[in-house]
């Protein structure tokens, strides 16, 4: 009882706190996106075109008299699902790649290495906009784009941590007792990359949905009408002079959910590899 | 020295043919003739044919490969669609733009991150150093984007005192020049600045926990000397690394940055070139940045050796 109060004792540190607290204001506005918002995000009113923050439109509105709170709430779940399913995406696939090539070796190991040398060659926003140049702006299109850019990060680690623990007895004991190649890799190898995997995994949440903002503030990421923290950004800045409060809240909202993840990703390494504490 | 130099060099050949193929692989990818994409739905069929004779499009995709490597070694990128104008010629006139926008970067962030983080770590765990720690780590989440649109909001729009769009050169007009600058450089910076902070802040604080830095004041070195001549030349040659990999995140960062301040990049001419369908354009920058990067990490690692005689390939 006593052992499993410690090993959660990180969640109430300060950096874990606020930024668990944060992430959960931004899951809030996306449940309130995704179950009801006060207004509805595409609805156009020309009357109400660039409002002031005022009781009735708490953030203002857009050019399109669009509410500005009901949008970014929206997006908010837009952002968040993007992120989730390219994170996903990445450790999945680069999980399974790793895992082979580390474990196979040989060619098989030096073909994929070359590779994802040769991935990591494009920074990562520029991998995501070359592929989605080609296969043009759409919602899931965008999470392939990320999770390709950040999969060789995966494979990496995970092909580094197989190669360390291929040779250990655990892992001949697993053979010996006539288990395939596939079983102990899964059952035995792929859980000691768990701990780096959320490290970076955490790492990648945030860097993802910073990608997928300035993908939608270029035009590039999730379409319109559909609405994005991005998207938001672009537009408002058409509008500077007449309603600069268009320009602060979207950025806000991004800069507090990567604010939650870069704060909750510290108190998570600190725990998970206490040679990093307070470095 | 010399070994490792050009083990590392050689290292570098395969890694750069792969990103070809991957190009390549990526424009094949595109739906329609290859030929057409490359010049442009309107185009004169004789263009076309010649093209398609250029790019070896009845051969197998192997030698289409080959005669397209070919084609890139004579630096031969093909025809902006936009403008009809050479791609390599194009990018390397917009380079400028970006090249600046990223060294100033660099320099800037190098010059304020190394003090700042050696000082974090000296005066660790003290109220400075918690307090230099949250700067970071605030300035870490805030994107270059939004940076460069407050920026614009407050030096702008509200006190009017810096120019926010457009471009003037600083070889024709230093001061003017600067004043365009300004803004773009300082929005790409902060980010970068904070993680390299942070980076020399704790790849100092492992430098003062050996022994040697003990000895060192022991023997009643001055404090100043203990970490300038003693601790900054070791916890340098990590921060040394994350140089190079910030070269990556800066020309990503530009490709944003540029469009937010409207300058005539590299990453502008990226953005416009997805828009336009000018596959040519997307095909040059996305070879010529990571290009750049390979060699950038290429020269880190070769100078890292001086830095930390320990390591040998």
């Amino acid at each position: 009882m006593r052992r499993r109060r410690e090993s959660f004792a990180w969640l109430a540190r300060p950096n874990a706190v606020v930024g668990l607290s944060l992430l959960g204001v931004i899951g809030l506005l996306a449940i309130i996106g995704a179950a009801a918002t006060p207004y509805d995000p595409l609805v156009l009113s020309y009357e109400d075109r660039l409002e002031a923050p005022s009781r009735e439109h708490w953030l203002g509105t857009d050019q399109f008299g669009r509410d500005t709170f009901s949008r970014l709430a929206v997006a908010a779940g837009t952002s968040l699902t993007v992120s989730v399913l390219t994170v996903a995406f990445a450790l999945v696939t680069g999980t399974l790649v790793g895992a082979v090539a580390g474990y196979v070796g040989g060619w098989c190991d030096r073909i994929v290495m070359m590779l994802v040398e040769a991935l990591m060659a494009f920074p990562g926003i520029l991998l995501a906009l070359g592929i989605m140049a080609v296969i043009g702006p759409r919602r899931y299109g965008v999470v392939l784009a990320l999770g390709l850019a950040y999969a060789p990060n995966v494979v990496r680690v995970v092909r580094g941590v197989v190669l360390s623990v291929r040779e250990k007895e655990f892992v001949e004991a697993s053979r010996a007792l006539g288990n395939s190649g596939a079983y102990t890799v899964l059952s035995h190898v792929v859980p000691a990359c768990i701990s780096p995997l959320t490290v970076i995994g955490t790492a990648m949440f945030g860097g993802a949905l910073l990608t997928e903002s300035a993908l939608s503030f270029l035009g590039l990421g999730v379409p319109p009408p559909a609405p994005t923290w991005g998207g938001m950004l672009s537009d408002a800045t058409l509008y500077m002079s007449v309603a600069p409060w268009l320009s602060v809240f979207p950025g806000l909202a991004i800069s507090a959910t990567l604010l939650g993840v870069n704060l909750f990703g510290d108190a998570l390494r600190d725990r998970l590899d206490p040679r990093m504490r307070g470095l | 020295m010399l070994t490792y130099t050009f083990k590392r060099l050689l290292m570098t050949v395969p890694t750069l043919v792969i990103v070809a193929m991957l190009v390549f692989a990526l424009m094949r990818l595109v739906p329609g003739d290859p030929a057409a994409v490359m010049v442009g739905d309107l185009a004169d069929p004789h263009v076309l044919e010649e093209v398609r004779r250029n790019l070896a499009l009845d051969e197998p995709l192997l030698v289409q490969f080959g005669t397209w490597l070919g084609n890139l070694a004579k630096g031969d990128l093909g025809h902006s669609i936009m403008t009809g104008e050479p791609v390599l010629e194009a990018m390397l006139r917009r380079f400028g733009v970006t090249a600046q926008v990223v060294l100033f970067s660099i320099v800037l962030a190098v010059l304020v991150a190394i003090p700042a983080g050696l000082l974090a770590a000296w005066r660790q765990n003290t109220r400075l150093d918690l307090a230099m720690m949250f700067a970071v780590i605030l300035c870490v989440s805030v994107p270059s984007f939004w940076m460069g649109i407050l920026l614009i909001l407050l030096f702008g729009v509200q006190l009017g005192w810096l120019p926010t769009i457009g471009y003037v050169s600083i070889t024709e007009d230093f001061a003017a020049g600067i004043r365009y600058l300004a803004l773009p450089v300082l929005a790409l910076l902060l980010g970068e600045m904070a993680s390299l902070t942070r980076m020399m802040r704790s790849s100092t604080l492992e430098v003062l926990r050996l022994e040697y830095i003990t000895h060192a004041r022991a023997k009643g070195l001055p404090e100043h000397l203990v970490l300038l001549r003693h601790a900054l030349p070791n916890a340098f040659a990590p921060v040394l690394t994350l140089l190079g990999l910030m070269l990556g995140s800066l020309l990503g960062g530009a490709v944003v940055i540029e469009t937010v301040f409207t300058l005539p990049g590299l990453g502008r001419f990226l953005v416009d070139g997805i828009y336009a369908r000018d596959y040519p354009v997307v095909q040059g920058t996305l070879l010529l940045v990571a290009g750049l990067y390979v060699l950038a990490n290429l020269v880190v690692d070769v100078l890292y050796p001086l830095f930390d005689p320990r390591v040998r390939l």
